[in-house]
């Protein structure tokens, strides 16, 4: 009787059902949606960082490196003997792993015989890096930050070695064009492991993109061994670890940090999220969060008055009728609930409704192909709204459970109203 | 005969603004198995008062009162729920029925928090107290769809189906004409001799004074005659 009482009154002022119905679901629709971008921007992060940053998703240095490598790069750097005891030892989790890749980074001068400009190279394996843009997640998630000429140019790094890629912005600065005139060449110099100077010819296979307007202008990307031949070692500064679809990330890093123990020398192995090694990442979902947060806030501030507004005047006007209850032989907890299964009843209606009208709006603008250029991103992506499931459940329980701390809040105030004042009530 | 109601020099006071309000003043009274009794006085007497405490509504500021010898003092609100919803019907001067149930519904309200009854045996009980009030054919109708007379044989339905010891209205036919009044008070008086309820009231109506058994007259919180 109590739940169909709860579902009769939701019929008795049908003007403010719909009102508070909608409310829940404007605010189910836009905490649903702010997931929705914040979910599609994430798995951007996460594919750009592990895949087109060559961060892998578990990034391997020696301990201290990332502080001193610069410094005492021979010092820090992975001999060719020791890259081949942490490959034993990643050998071990065969099944987990998909492949791994080697790195190293450094700073140095790009010149083509009339125009040299400073640059930070990153160093990529022709193989890796054509593994990790066609992986399906690029497609998928981070289109919009790989160019189309990287996609195409995988197979002209895997055929060469020597060919090196450059960002559109750094091209325009020296009038590099593709391919390069048969007059043409590329020369990195830069200092080896020893501190001497020395240099490379390159050829220029292909442009990138970072993603990052801060980097557009002088990062490139140099063949691995190139950067090797460069640098005078046959060592390298990072491992990348790639795993396999549904591996769990955080228990490989606990159980292969365990196995690294084994080692003579001692590592340092951080997630491709991690703040130390990827900035731009944490900066971003910090920003993301923190907007995410305060939107939440509004909203769910929005919806509970809206309930606890209703709620209050659905008493007032039933007052009389309470007491009747009361008088009956309810108590007060049987009134209590008849309110709050009035209010969960509306609010999973309101769910329903919400759930359908959001992914109707995530479909149609994404159909819309909005694009944009975000803050210190290259280029414009699309303003995709990637309508997720267990977003849409986690939203519809957080909604679930305001409505529930609302209508509980007001009915323990409501209850302290004295039965008799309730029956004396001449109604609202 | 047995005291289904026992009031023992019950003391209530309200305050109004600055000022308190002595209601009731050390009144005592008893209420037998059975008895037809009219509670009657002006206005502020301490009547309406007096009912809302021997219905477990509100809480006497000392004094005691037994229901079926049980003391309502000593009872917590859940407690005296459970008492309300097994000993005690309620009749109001303005019917107070749900306007979104049926008229079964209605009158079943009581019958739904006892969680020892069966659908089957609440409906035989719906039905029965509908048919002592003469509306179990208009059991599917909303009280909107009834007239004064009828939405208060509902409310009359609605005290009787527990089959409580004890029937109390408060101004029963105030919000009736006349002719429905009388039929009210017929069926009161009939289920007060078939059904062997007692019936305990307040009322202005002279017309049901004239019909029952026992008169208490009330004035400043004491009896004054009776």
């Amino acid at each position: 009787m109590i739940f169909k009482l709860a579902y009769l009154n939701l019929f008795r002022n049908k003007r403010r059902t719909l009102s508070t119905g909608l409310a829940i679901c404007i605010g189910f629709v836009g905490l649903n949606l702010l997931g929705a971008y914040i979910f599609r921007v994430k798995k951007a992060l996460d594919t750009t960082s592990v895949y087109s940053a060559l961060h892998g998703h578990v990034k391997l240095f020696k301990e201290d490196s990332l502080v001193q490598f610069s410094l005492k790069p021979k010092t820090f750097i992975f001999s060719k003997e020791e890259l081949g005891q942490v490959q034993n030892i990643l050998n071990e989790f065969a099944s987990e792993i998909d492949y791994t890749g080697k790195n190293i980074n450094g700073s140095g001068l790009l010149s083509n015989g009339k125009i040299s400009h400073p640059i930070l190279f990153y160093s990529f394996e022709p193989e890796i890096y054509a593994k990790s843009l066609t992986q399906p997640d690029i497609t998928k998630w981070a289109k919009d930050w790989v160019l189309p000429s990287q996609l195409k140019n995988v197979e002209v790094f895997r055929n060469n070695n020597e060919v090196m890629s450059v960002t559109p912005k750094i091209a325009n600065i020296m009038s590099l064009t593709y391919p390069l005139a048969s007059n043409e060449s590329l020369q990195l110099a830069g200092r080896t492991l020893d501190g001497d100077l020395n240099a490379v010819n390159l050829e220029l296979g292909a442009e990138h993109t970072t993603g990052l307007q801060f980097l557009e202008d002088i990062l490139v990307l140099v063949p691995f061994k190139k950067v090797q031949e460069l640098l005078g070692t046959e060592g390298a500064e990072s491992m990348s670890i790639y795993l396999k679809t549904g591996s769990p990330l955080l228990s490989f890093k606990k159980r292969l940090d365990e196995k690294l123990t084994r080692l003579p020398f001692k590592i340092d192995s951080y997630f491709y999220y991690d703040e130390r090694i990827n900035s731009v990442y944490l900066g971003t979902i910090g920003f993301l969060v923190v907007m995410g947060a305060f939107f939440v806030f509004l909203i769910g501030t929005a919806v509970s008055l809206t309930i606890v507004n209703s709620l209050t005047m659905g008493i007032i006007e039933r007052t009389r009728e309470i007491g009747t209850l009361y008088a009956v032989g309810f108590k007060k907890r049987d009134v209590s609930k008849m309110f709050i299964y009035e209010n969960l009843l509306l609010c999973l209606l309101a769910i329903c409704a919400g759930a359908v009208l959001s992914f109707l709006f995530s479909a149609i603008v994404n159909s819309l192909n909005i694009r944009f250029t975000p803050p210190s991103v290259t280029g414009k992506i699309q303003f995709r709204l990637v309508w997720n499931l267990t977003i849409a459940s986690a939203v519809a329980v957080f909604t679930l459970l305001l409505t529930l701390i609302s209508s509980v809040i007001v009915m323990k105030n409501k209850s302290k109203i004295k039965l008799i004042d309730l029956l004396n009530d001449t109604g609202g | 005969m047995e005291n289904v109601v026992d009031i023992k020099n019950v003391f209530k006071s309200y305050q109004l603004g600055s000022t308190e309000v002595h209601a009731l003043s050390g009144l005592s009274l008893q209420i037998k198995k059975g008895e037809f009794a009219a509670l009657i006085g002006p206005s502020g007497s301490g009547k309406t008062t007096l009912l809302n405490l021997v219905g477990c509504l509100d809480n006497a500021d000392s004094g005691d009162i037994l229901i079926e010898d049980i003391s309502v003092h000593d009872l917590n609100e859940d407690q005296k729920s459970e008492l309300r919803n097994q000993k005690i019907g309620f009749i109001f001067q303005s019917f107070n029925l749900i306007p979104v149930l049926s008229v079964f519904e209605n009158v079943e309200i009581p019958l739904t928090i006892r969680p020892d009854m069966t659908d089957e045996q609440r409906s035989q009980r719906v039905m029965s107290a509908l048919k002592d009030v003469g509306l179990e054919e208009l059991h599917r109708n909303r009280p909107d769809q009834l007239s004064g007379g009828q939405r208060q044989r509902v409310a009359i339905a609605r005290a009787l189906v527990t089959e409580p010891s004890l029937i109390l209205a408060d101004e029963p036919t105030a919000n009736l004409d006349s002719k429905t009044a009388h039929h009210i008070i017929d069926l009161m008086l009939e289920l007060n001799k078939k059904r062997h309820m007692t019936f305990f009231f307040c009322t202005h109506d002279e017309k049901l004074m004239s019909r029952v058994q026992r008169i208490v007259k009330i004035k400043d919180g004491v009896i004054e005659t009776e």
